[in-house]
């Protein structure tokens, strides 16, 4: 996406033409720039994935121990990362909704361009949700998708699946979330429903390592929390405020704020939880588990850095509403950002599934 | 660097210190403990049953145990039973002498599946083959442990090249596209 020249002195005519020229340009850029982002976020995913070792399946002579094949191992690989997506998407829209100006006693366009795609989004949200639930299910219990009693689902869930509940509730919350957002036209209804979406990231949260202890808990639950605040809101001023200054020149500045608290909260927690997991530091680099961590963490210096060109250069300049080049230059670093974060977010869906450290699988000495 | 960005970070700093310093690491998955028979040992009477006992109590969905003999027959009989943190797979009657592999696969209560195998060598016909009619499982003998998730060789390089690419890219990007605005 760095497509700035380097020679040209910086304000010369040359240069605001070509930027001129490219937004001109701008549909086709878009598409390229969001099929590179999903394209990092896959490759990312499937990395980690293979790296955590959990692409391999465990055999005795050609029969699976378990019986759940590949459809699930893909399957909830593909559907966590899709919640996770639409989850961020639903809580980033609802907060770019709310840091948006208010114009004129209502919503401005691009606020509620934010709730009409957060109403989408929650919509995703659900079905990732149940289609997660489907795939854990087959996990759970080692059985194909498409053996699965759905009809006990109804009838005694917590027997047939022990987190049923879990992601019954979650799914059907999701769904309300999608109606709710779809018939709000204000920022109180935009206020009311964010909480919501909050909550209903928790019960996702605390599946799978989060059962390891309470510290551990609390710190994934605000880990994620904060993350989608950030990140959400971040992508949201990105798809559907970058062409308005106005709306950024105010929008902006709150959202910097808003960043660096994240960032803090974000650093520590998962430091806490990845302390609770590994528990030595040398398991960082020895065990799969560590270095995808160590990964996540380089992430996390990547953005840091990013986030300080922001604050040192764009921020200041796009709530002045100072020319094109400071709105350009905040658009590609937060461009660049958002890719850097849904890679992220890859990662962490591939640690969800990755035996920690402490867990110790046994293979006898052969 | 601004006061606010000083404070955050500082913030953030102690507040991880102070965690890190009170909390001990969590407590660990389900793994296998203890097993009868004994994990490679050679025993001349056919068990009627595979025992396993975990460290922790397994979800009692999801277990299943495969036991191969030597003539590539399965010997499992029926689904295995949980009942705390003890399994208990019945068997069939044992066919030829040679080794019998056990694999299993229970489900930790945070839901993630977790697969490990152990084996023993029938030193005599089993009750299949004609030999001696089967017997009681011995007590449970202890298992040595070993973990699978230890990382390549390679894997420091990576996680350098990620942290040095990564951030000089982030440094260089940002210079780049700032550049003309100071």
């Amino acid at each position: 996406m760095a497509s700035a020249s380097t020679d040209s002195p910086a304000r010369s005519p040359a240069r605001l033409k070509r930027i001129t020229v490219a937004r001109a340009a701008g549909r086709p850029r878009v598409w390229a720039y969001a099929a590179a982002t999903a394209i990092a976020g896959v490759a990312v995913l499937i990395f980690g994935m293979w790296f955590g070792g959990n692409l391999v399946q465990r055999q005795v002579d050609g029969l699976l121990v378990g019986g759940q094949g590949n459809v699930t191992t893909w399957g909830l690989m593909a559907s966590k990362f899709g919640l996770d997506v639409a989850s961020v998407g639903v809580i980033g829209m609802l907060a770019g909704c709310l840091l948006l100006p208010v114009t004129g006693g209502g919503l401005g366009d691009p606020a509620r361009r934010c709730l009409r795609t957060a109403g989408w989004l929650a919509l995703a949200w659900g079905v990732a949700n149940a289609a997660l639930l489907m795939f854990s299910w087959s996990d759970v219990v080692a059985q194909p998708v498409t053996t699965l009693p759905v009809a006990r689902l109804f009838t005694d869930a917590p027997a047939a699946f022990p987190s049923a509940r879990a992601y019954l509730s979650s799914t059907a919350l999701a769904l309300v979330i999608s109606a709710a957002v779809a018939i709000t036209r204000t920022r109180r209804g935009a206020l009311i429903v964010l909480p919501l979406a909050l909550y209903n990231l928790t019960p996702m949260a605390l599946q799978g390592h989060a059962a390891h202890g309470t510290v551990l808990k609390f710190s994934l639950a605000i880990h994620v929390i904060v993350v989608s605040l950030w990140v959400g809101g971040l992508a949201a001023l990105l798809i559907h405020a970058r062409g308005e200054p106005a709306a950024l020149a105010v929008a902006v500045p709150r959202f910097s704020t808003l960043a660096l608290a994240c960032y803090a909260a974000v650093a520590a927690t998962g430091l806490i939880a990845a302390w609770e997991l590994l528990g030595q530091v040398s398991l960082a680099w020895t065990t799969r588990y560590g270095v995808l961590v160590i990964l996540k963490a380089t992430a996390l210096i990547t953005l840091g850095i990013l986030g300080w060109w922001h604050r040192r250069h764009t921020v200041r300049r796009v709530r002045a509403a100072d020319g094109p080049l400071a709105r350009s230059a905040f658009i590609r670093l937060a461009a660049a950002e958002v890719i850097v974060m849904v890679a992220a977010i890859a990662l962490a869906v591939a640690l969800s599934r990755t035996a920690s450290p402490d867990t110790i699988l046994l293979h006898s000495g052969r | 660097m601004s006061y606010a960005v000083r404070r955050v970070i500082f913030g953030a700093v102690v507040a991880g210190g102070l965690v890190l310093a009170a909390a001990a690491p969590a407590a660990a998955h389900t793994a296998l403990e203890a097993s009868s028979p004994k994990d490679g040992s050679r025993i001349g009477a056919a068990p009627s049953e595979v025992l396993l006992r975990f460290t922790e109590a397994p979800l009692t969905t999801g277990a299943h145990v495969i036991v191969a003999g030597p003539d590539a027959h399965f010997y499992q009989s029926g689904p295995p039973q949980i009942s705390g943190a003890r399994l208990t797979q019945p068997l069939k009657p044992l066919g030829p002498p040679g080794t019998y592999r056990v694999e299993f696969r229970v489900v930790a209560d945070d839901g993630h599946p977790d697969v490990g195998e152990m084996r023993f060598t029938l030193t005599k016909p089993g009750p299949a083959a004609g030999g001696a009619s089967q017997v009681r499982p011995a007590p449970f003998s202890q298992v040595s442990a070993d973990t699978v998730n230890d990382a390549p060789a390679w894997a420091p390089w990576l996680e350098l090249a990620a942290v040095v690419i990564l951030a000089s890219g982030a440094v260089l990007f940002g210079r780049r596209m700032t550049r003309g605005l100071s």
